[in-house]
């Protein structure tokens, strides 16, 4: 469940066509920002404005991340691009003393052949997008069944991994007899399910993230903490006066 | 194959079983031995400059502690040899299947040989009783550890140990140690001391580690490695132009090989069901589960990577630019690693090799050819060499040949105990000419020696003894070995039927090479200890850390032999042989189900006789031709000659040919009179002395300028030319095309990155509608 | 909401991308065209991520983010260094590897 998703739910009990109508509307609306302030980004003459573009077209990279239900890179992004990476920039802009206003000499005489690669290139992928992935829908599922076990419910509504990992509460039951989860018996679900307690809705993936990134991936993560170590040194050395 | 031997003793079964896990400490832990040189290479490198001795104390502790796990290591082998109970061992392969190479020739003449079929030989084998005096196999220790995982294919790292692996231990640390020694004279005062010790350290770990690896995987990362660190120390002094040229065409020169390397192992993992395993594709081969067309090409490829490594023909180019490196680097390469590590790796894979590279409708293996051309054409280019060094290298190389053709036809414990053997004179002859180059600060032996042995008695006395092991003179090292390479041959029916073919040719040219060696020690020799010193400055004998290695390589020189007296040797019973006969083949060769039969052949006295009387032929024209004629010609004119003046070499034409022949006629008095009279008394000598003047006249003369002449047609088209052409030619294509493509290179990076986006979007877009 | 919407777009503002490293002559501005790249490429990890239900695609998009502040690091380094031994950025002035 995406963050618009939930939003829209929570207030206006919206149809799941709804929620997509509503979904869709706001990619365009970020799309189309994005594309004319990419485009300005690098066409304009002034740095400082490429650089404010630069700005509005990461902003709508996070939003997209927030709208594909990837809130934890949607924030990444916002602090590490805008808040960091978008000030050196200016800094570089200062330190290298380009002009402020416009200044022609950014642009390279060479223009026809970078936009010819860029068209081809934009044909090439499109087509090999749109044949290969045609239609394929992006279902955010609704929340997945198993994540919710409140502590009392009738048998007909619980999700089949806890029928199946709890036989003895269930045995002899019929789908209308309500039950009670005992404490200890739900407490041993916790592997396989996800708790969740009524009225705290957890939301977003941060959880699995964390446990990938931690678990799956140390190596990667470790080497790209030794990476960004090595080019904090690097960048120190190649950027100082002798 | 249940590891049947083809030997001559009586009814033999070898218990179906090829490794174990479990044995003696050193022989599980074997991978100590190549991890000291490998820390000490680093240790050098970090702290050497900063120790007293530059951290030549550093490698030489490490390569002596290794030097004393090898021989604990082969303690251990000689008792795991006879008193393991191999009950427990395990093969991976199960071969109730029919054998597919049991109808190979060869095995199937060594079964009614034997006078039993297989089947009566497999149901001894299974009861291990009556009529069947079951021998002891050699059951190699394996340690391995799960390396990583990819797919369903685990790679391990691990150690084998086994005879030739044992052997190889004791060799390598031995002479390692020796030069080690060595070089703390040798090169003390270089502005790279510390340096060259940490390579020579690395140089002898990869060695070593190569030595005991237990998968094809591992096998090409120390040879590549091997390979590096010959490159750095043949390139020690890169400041000098040629150095860094040899290095490079050393370097290069390999490459050409590993390609084969490459695509022969990849083709025996994919053969052999996805397994890097030494024993496991020995197992297969032997079996007959890997095809015949998979270990034809996985040969092929293999040998050229041998080819470049061993300095075999046609790739043996490099091997004596290769002397451009410090001389204890010569030694090391020539004796124990580098080029040895061609000939191991045959050894290794045995099976791969010997039923892969049968030449198809013959039963000539492929690599008895290459050797037996290698075992002459080295020889003879040794003969018009001026560089001391050079002539030991194209030695070398005529030596390597031998292993390989001895390999070739099946002698596969002939060619380990001569790869033993040199390993041991050899070396000890590269140190002494190193020691007299040290002395008198060139190599040249025209130039810049002669007369050394006034001047250095011991290094004289060493490299003597070192080249009449070489030239296999009775009862030095080289003569055991080379006499069995020679029997192995089977040539003109020698070996009583037990070698595995008649390969006359290769024992025609065993015996040519035999010839040729002696006489090009014979007039290196000459050359360097004898005659006037036609250097400069005072030579003097060098300091004992020199010496001492010298001394005990020629005790090696002198003894190694002893420890392979053929059976039968002074007790005349060839059928039982006793306690201290053939003891290196017991040790060293693997009996077991990883390996082919490997034949035994009967010790022939008739062929070592010949052999020996046709291995002093060589040295007699030599002796003749220098020690009698430049000699005395030298003394007539009172000038410091190295060669007639009107000699073989620099006669062309009827007249001068004729002048010679007379000269030469008339000095047959005096060989007739010095070596014949002096020898032979009686009757015989007017017989001999007739013979001589009017048959061997022509043919001394007639030998000795054909040898001269074809070496040097050799070096200058077939070394020289051609083969040289072909790589000059392809750099003078690459710099022609270089110049036309340049002008595209306008060094704007956009304008490259340009071309590169268009050019990989062009190529998507192919593959998209090609799909 | 279609995966390809996601895609098309990732597509669009990475030839955006290498439109501006191709024609750009400031060295600053080349460094902001690879970012658009760069971010072209963490759409479509998300993307996908979102597509087959999974946080493989997250992970990765928050590897390529810090790679990406470590490449404009040193890259405006470079620059920097650029600036200082010619006094100019100017990339097209830099062909020092013409054959």
């Amino acid at each position: 469940m995406t963050l618009l998703a939930q939003v829209a739910s929570d207030f206006n009990e919206l149809t799941s066509s709804e929620v997509d109508i509503a979904q869709n509307i706001a990619f365009g609306m970020i799309a189309a920002v994005m594309l004319f302030s990419a485009f300005r980004t690098v066409t304009t003459a002034n740095v400082v404005h490429a650089a404010l573009y630069l700005v509005i077209v990461l902003a709508g990279v996070a939003a997209l991340f927030i709208l594909l239900g990837s809130d934890f890179v949607g924030a990444t992004q916002v602090l590490v691009y805008i808040g960091a990476i978008i000030v050196l920039f200016l800094f570089g802009i200062m330190l290298t003393k380009a002009r402020l206003g416009d200044d022609e000499s950014v642009e390279s005489e060479r223009r026809g052949m970078g936009a010819l690669v860029g068209i081809l290139l934009l044909v090439v992928m499109g087509y090999a997008l749109v044949d290969t992935f045609e239609n394929a829908e992006l279902t955010f599922g609704e929340p997945e069944p198993i994540a919710y076990v409140p502590t009392e419910v009738t048998v007909g509504d619980v999700p089949t991994p806890v029928l199946e990992a709890l036989p003895d509460v269930f045995a002899g039951l019929g789908d209308d007899d309500e039950v009670t989860i005992s404490q200890a018996d739900f407490d041993s679900l916790v592997p396989e399910v996800q708790r969740r307690v009524p009225g705290a809705e957890v939301f977003g993936n941060n959880k699995q993230i964390a446990d990938s990134i931690f678990s799956q991936y140390i190596v990667p993560f470790e080497a790209v903490s030794v990476l960004l170590l090595a080019a904090l040194i690097g960048a120190i050395v190649v950027a100082r006066k002798e | 194959m249940t590891g049947l031997l083809s030997s001559f003793l009586a009814v033999e079964a070898v218990p179906d079983v090829s490794f174990t896990t479990e044995a003696n400490w050193f022989l599980e832990n074997v991978w100590i031995i190549p991890l000291l040189p490998i820390l000490s290479f680093f240790a050098i490198l970090f702290f050497g400059k900063r120790l007293p001795q530059g951290g030549a104390e550093i490698g030489i502790a490490a390569v002596g502690l290794a030097f004393v796990l090898a021989i604990l290591t082969n303690i251990a082998w000689l008792d795991h040899r006879d008193n393991f109970d191999y009950h427990d061992g395990e093969t991976r392969t199960h071969l109730e299947k029919h054998d597919d190479h049991a109808e190979d020739e060869h095995a199937s003449a060594l079964l009614e040989v034997d006078g039993v079929t297989e089947s009566v030989v497999l149901s001894f084998a299974e009861e291990g009783a009556e009529g069947a005096e079951e021998i002891h196999p050699s059951v190699a220790v394996i340690s391995e550890r799960s390396w990583f995982t990819n797919g369903d294919v685990d790679f391990t790292a691990g150690t084998i140990v086994d005879g030739p692996v044992a052997l190889m231990l004791f060799v390598v640390t031995t002479i390692s140690l020796l030069v080690h020694i060595y070089s703390t004279d040798y090169v003390s005062g270089d502005r790279r001391y510390t340096h060259f010790f940490a390579f020579l350290s690395l140089f002898t770990g990869s060695m070593l580690a190569y030595v005991v690896s237990h998968n094809i995987l591992q096998m090409i990362v120390t040879w590549e490695l091997v390979g590096l660190c010959s490159f750095a120390l043949i390139g020690h002094w890169w400041e000098e132009k040629p150095n860094s040229d040899a290095a490079l065409k050393a370097f290069l020169t390999n490459r050409v090989g590993d390609i084969g390397l490459l695509v022969g192992m990849v083709i025996l993992f994919f053969s052999a069901g996805g397994t890097f395993d030494v024993v496991e594709i020995n197992e297969k081969a032997v079996s007959g589960e890997i095809s015949q067309t998979a270990l034809t090409w996985a040969a092929i490829s293999l040998t050229a990577a041998v080819m470049s490594k061993s300095g075999q023909f046609v790739l043996h180019t490099w091997l004596p630019d290769a002397m451009a490196g410090p001389t204890p680097v010569s030694a090391l390469i020539h004796a124990a690693t580098l080029v040895v590590a061609g000939v191991f790796m045959i050894a290794r894979l045995y099976p791969v090799f010997w039923y892969g590279f049968v030449i198809p409708g013959s039963d000539i293996n492929g690599l008895a050819l290459i050797g037996s051309i290698t075992v002459v054409f080295g020889g003879l280019l040794a003969f018009v060499q001026n560089d001391i060094k050079k002539v030991l290298a194209y030695s070398t190389v005529s030596q390597l040949g031998y292993m390989v053709l001895a390999l070739g036809v099946g002698a596969w414990t002939a060619a380990l105990f001569h790869l033993f053997t040199h390993a041991f004179f050899k070396a000890g002859l590269f140190l002494g000419s190193g020691s007299v180059a040290h002395s008198v600060h060139s190599f040249d032996m025209k130039k810049d020696m002669g007369g050394m042995r006034k001047f250095m008695p011991t290094t004289f006395k060493t490299f003597i003894i070192c080249s009449i092991a070489l030239a296999g003179v009775f009862p030095f090292a080289g003569f055991w070995s080379k006499d069995e390479i020679l029997v192995g041959t089977g040539g003109f029916g020698v070996g009583a039927g037990k070698a595995n073919g008649e390969y006359t040719l290769m024992l025609v040219m065993g015996l040519v090479g035999a010839m040729l060696t002696g006489a090009y020690m014979t007039r290196c020799i000459y050359l360097t200890f004898f005659g006037e010193f036609r250097g400069h400055g005072h030579p003097h004998e060098s300091g004992p850390r020199i010496t001492i290695p010298l001394i005990i390589l020629s005790v090696f020189a002198f003894g190694a032999g002893f420890l392979n007296f053929p059976p039968g040797f002074l007790t005349g019973d060839a059928k039982k042989p006793s306690f201290w006969q053939e003891r290196f083949g017991h040790f060293v060769e693997p009996l077991a189900a990883y390996f082919p039969p490997i034949s035994h052949s009967v010790p022939s006295w008739w062929l070592a006789i010949i052999a020996s009387v046709i291995g002093l032929i060589g040295p007699a024209i030599a002796y003749f031709y220098y020690f009698v004629l430049v000699d005395r010609k030298a003394k007539e004119t009172g000038e410091k000659l190295t060669e007639l003046p009107n000699g073989p070499t620099t006669s062309v034409g009827f007249l001068k040919a004729g002048h010679t022949l007379l000269v030469n006629k008339y000095y047959l008095d005096h060989l007739y009179q010095n070596v014949i009279v002096g020898f032979t008394k009686g009757p015989l000598s007017k017989a001999a002395y007739w013979f001589n003047q009017n048959v061997l006249d022509g043919v001394v003369d007639e030998a000795g300028r054909t040898a001269v002449r074809s070496g040097n047609f050799i070096y200058r088209y077939i070394d020289q030319g051609a083969i040289e052409g072909v790589v000059n030619g392809s750099g003078r294509a690459s710099t022609s095309g270089g110049q036309g493509l340049r002008k595209i290179q306008t060094g704007k990076v956009q304008q490259y990155a340009a071309l590169l986006f268009a050019g990989a979007t062009v190529l998507a877009g192919i593959f998209m509608f090609v799909n | 909401m279609l995966l390809n919407q996601f895609l098309l777009l990732a597509a669009a503002l990475f030839c955006l991308g290498v439109y501006g490293v191709l024609t750009r002559r400031n060295g600053v501005l080349v460094l902001m065209s690879v970012e658009l790249i760069l971010n072209a490429v963490n759409i479509n990890l998300v993307a996908f991520g979102a597509f087959q239900d999974n946080v493989v695609g997250d992970v990765f998009a928050v590897f390529v983010i810090a790679v990406a502040a470590a490449e404009v690091g040193v890259g405006l380094a470079m620059v920097l260094l650029m600036y200082r031994n010619r006094k100019s950025i100017d990339f097209t002035e830099v062909d020092m590897m013409r054959g």
